[in-house]
């Protein structure tokens, strides 16, 4: 019987991918090696996302890197903000 | 899995619960109106922040939520508690909606003491008075339920929401109400719903409704973040306003779109809709049961024990630890679905049927401990 | 006179714990650990979902009151998830020198076990000032706050030694309470005109002043004095410093209004 996910692609098309469990680094999921801790509700990019790049989830934007994004790396408000709101300060970097 | 049933008002309204509403009118009536509702069996009331002041710009929205509230068919009777002859005007309202209404004036009892005294004699006579109301089996269209999310986290979007949104599903298509709400909440998501709105005119009024939203946050020059999401959304796992609402969205479910309504303004036909709320827990709360749902059905990731003082609000965590952790304040686990004991469908099915159970008489967590929270939503300041 | 003197060398002419939720959705939790405890709290809706100057403002209105100097110490009720984050709310009330434990909601597992861990919590923090005598209240050590302008009254308690404080410009009664406790007034004087009834405040004795006939004589109960002269509004005031309870205190009123900057997002 298959081990249940440890990490959810919610669709195809999407570049990242949400933990259901603590991911630690070293692991492999969905193809792609874990670089850091992930913690449980938290994305990983599952591919390298460049600066001013839509986070894809819901194969919808849910924000833009703010920052070049590693896959295998944890994407957050530390590398992502909004694409709607991003704030009166925010610039990509 | 039992009928659903409920009170039948004289009006045409149904209840799933029969209370007796101790209201304050203003501030000012408050600790009188507590003091009432303590000291009676069966009684329940709210804490407001609302002095009445002259000139104040949301004083409609005020008198039309409290109005609602007061209206909602789970009320049997109330005792709306006010200062004088100016609260009459409230009153009046209420009673137009069809509801029983008593006006006791504070300045006609030298105040809160005497009022408290001749009080809890009005709501034990309305008390005894509303206990011959019996249930009987109630048609699922006059069912309203609200649709909420608070202390959302990533899973919101996976597990909670999703399975909310098949039972939201199976109750429209079955003749009911669902109301989503929300607004600041569905930034990214409105779109979608549009999309499925039954008409053009719907479909700008959702796009609006969002639009106005982010319009007013770009002219305060503020980020949102702490706001939009909160601490706790980001401790989740969610990152963006859009991100949140992308989840958020999917409280409901699949169903076209019937309609956009005001704050606290009830729908005209079945179906689902979307109230303009904020994003407040309990302020969209309020609105859903002054709009006249009769249940809200909510989801949480981080775990929250509210609920309103006369709808059941039964819970529904997106993960299995906060079930655990939060046991007492939390009815259902959706987290289920992660663990493989439940699919989706499965979820749904069980959240659906566990609305009826509640509208049937069930209580919820949030009814046995007593979670009464209220507040209105404000435009002006 | 006596006073309870506090860390900062104030002193408070009442000996609360205040059970303080830090947003709307811990009130509950809040409400049933004073109810339970004889303990002092507020219910407000606020909290959550603020931004700019009026997270800032709401989170300062809070801190305010919980460093009132009738506070002997505070509970910070949380949740947990919520924008003004209890635990950092607990902090600044400490840092600013006054006695605090904190309870979380989600942290403690549910409504049951939090209120449980307030309730200790209470019950420590009154053995702790049940235990500290009072002392001799220094005149110049009284602040009273006025809800409303009045050169008359505001010379005359300043002829006693006291310090005056007016309530900010544009606010309601119940907003200025809540300004005037920020403030440090252990005594707020509420004079209340044509058509406005009497509120109370949780953590300061309110002497409510009905200056409108008719109201005074429909809410008698509720008032402390009618139109009455400076001299009787002092001499009220002297009373409630010596631990006369205000007719608002009688009946438990803990009315509380926060001014806000912004909607709510």
């Amino acid at each position: 019987m298959a081990e249940r996910p440890r990490a959810l692609r919610l669709d195809p098309a999407d570049n990242v991918a949400v933990a259901v469990v603590p991911l630690e680094a070293g692991e492999v999921v969905l193809d792609v090696p874990v670089r850091e801790a992930i913690r449980f509700g938290h994305k990983l990019a599952l591919r390298d996302i460049a600066a001013g790049e839509p986070i894809l989830k819901y194969h919808e934007v849910i924000g833009r890197a703010s920052q070049d994004i590693a896959a295998g790396t944890h994407v957050h408000v530390h590398n992502v903000v909004s694409a709607r709101l991003p704030g009166p300060e925010e610039e990509a970097a | 899995m039992s009928e659903l049933t409920g009170y039948r008002r004289a009006n045409g309204t149904w209840g799933v619960r029969n209370h007796l509403l101790v209201l304050p009118a203003r501030t000012a009536a408050n600790r009188a109106a507590e003091a009432i509702a303590d000291a009676v069996d069966g009684a329940v009331s709210v804490t407001h922040e609302w002095e009445g002041r002259p000139g104040d710009p949301d004083a409609e929205l005020v008198a039309r939520t409290l109005t609602g509230f007061a209206a909602n068919p789970n009320v049997g009777a109330v005792l709306l508690v006010g200062i004088d002859a100016a609260d009459r005007e409230l009153a009046g309202a209420i009673v137009a909606r069809g509801q029983t209404v008593h006006l006791l004036a504070m300045a006609e009892h030298g105040g809160t003491a005497g009022t408290v005294a001749a009080g809890i004699g009005i709501a034990r006579r309305l008390a005894a008075s509303i206990e011959g109301w019996e249930r009987e089996p109630m048609p699922i269209s006059a069912l309203a339920v609200g649709l909420e999310c608070g202390g959302s986290d990533a899973l919101s979007g996976i597990t909670a929401n999703p399975a909310l949104g098949i039972a939201s599903d199976r109750l429209v298509a079955a003749g009911a109400t669902t109301m989503l709400s929300e607004v600041p909440e569905l930034v990214g998501a409105e779109e979608i719903l549009a999309a499925r709105a039954i008409n053009d005119d719907v479909a700008r009024r959702m796009v609006a409704v969002v639009h106005d939203f982010e319009r007013s946050v770009e002219a305060l020059g503020v980020d949102i973040r702490g706001a939009q999401p909160t601490p706790g959304n980001i401790d989740g796992g969610l990152t963006t306003i859009e991100e949140k609402s992308l989840g958020a969205a999917k409280k409901a479910g699949n169903a076209p779109l019937t309609g956009v309504v005001d704050f606290a303004a009830p729908p005209t036909i079945p179906g689902l809709y979307v109230m303009d709320t904020p994003g407040h827990d309990i302020e969209q709360m309020v609105g859903l049961v002054a709009g006249g749902c009769q249940i809200v059905a909510f989801t949480t990731g981080r775990g929250t024990p509210t609920g309103s003082a006369i709808a059941p609000c039964l819970k529904i965590s997106t993960n299995t630890a906060i079930f655990e952790r939060m046991a007492g304040d939390i009815d259902l686990d959706a987290g289920a679905i992660l663990t493989g004991e439940e699919t989706l469908q499965s979820m749904g099915d069980r959240i659906h049927d566990a609305i009826l159970e509640a509208a049937a008489g069930a209580p919820t967590c949030s009814e046995r401990r007593g979670n009464r929270e209220f507040a209105i939503r404000r435009t002006h300041y | 006179m006596t006073g309870h003197r506090r860390a900062d060398g104030r002193f408070g002419v009442r000996d609360h714990v205040l059970v303080l939720p830090s947003v709307v959705c811990s009130t509950n939790a809040a409400e049933t650990i004073a109810r339970e405890s004889g303990a002092v709290h507020i219910t407000h809706q606020h909290g959550c979902l603020h931004v700019g100057d009026d997270l800032r403002h709401t989170e300062g209105a809070l801190i305010g009151t919980a460093t009132n100097p009738n506070v002997g110490a505070v509970v910070v009720v949380s949740l947990g998830c919520e924008t003004i984050q209890g635990r950092r709310l607990a902090r600044r009330i400490e840092d600013a020198g006054q006695r605090v434990a904190f309870v979380g909601i989600q942290a403690e597992g549910g409504t049951e076990r939090a209120v449980a861990a307030g309730l200790a919590a209470v019950a420590d923090l009154r053995e702790v000032l049940d235990a500290i005598d009072p002392e001799p209240l220094p005149g110049d050590a009284v602040v009273v706050g006025l809800d409303r302008p009045d050169p008359a009254l505001r010379a005359a308690l300043q002829a006693r030694g006291w310090q005056v404080v007016d309530a900010p410009e544009g606010l309601s009664a119940a907003e200025a309470h809540v300004a005037l406790a920020g403030a440090g007034a252990q005594v707020i004087v509420s004079l209340r005109d044509a058509g406005e009834a009497p509120l109370g405040f949780a953590v300061c004795p309110v002497v409510a002043v009905g200056r409108d006939p008719a109201m005074y004589a429909a809410l008698h109960d509720d008032f402390d004095l009618g139109d009455a002269d400076v001299a009787d509004v002092v001499a009220r005031v002297e009373a409630t410093l010596a631990g006369e309870p205000t007719a608002a205190e009688r009946r438990g009123a803990r009315d509380f209004v926060l001014h806000r900057l912004a909607v709510t997002m």
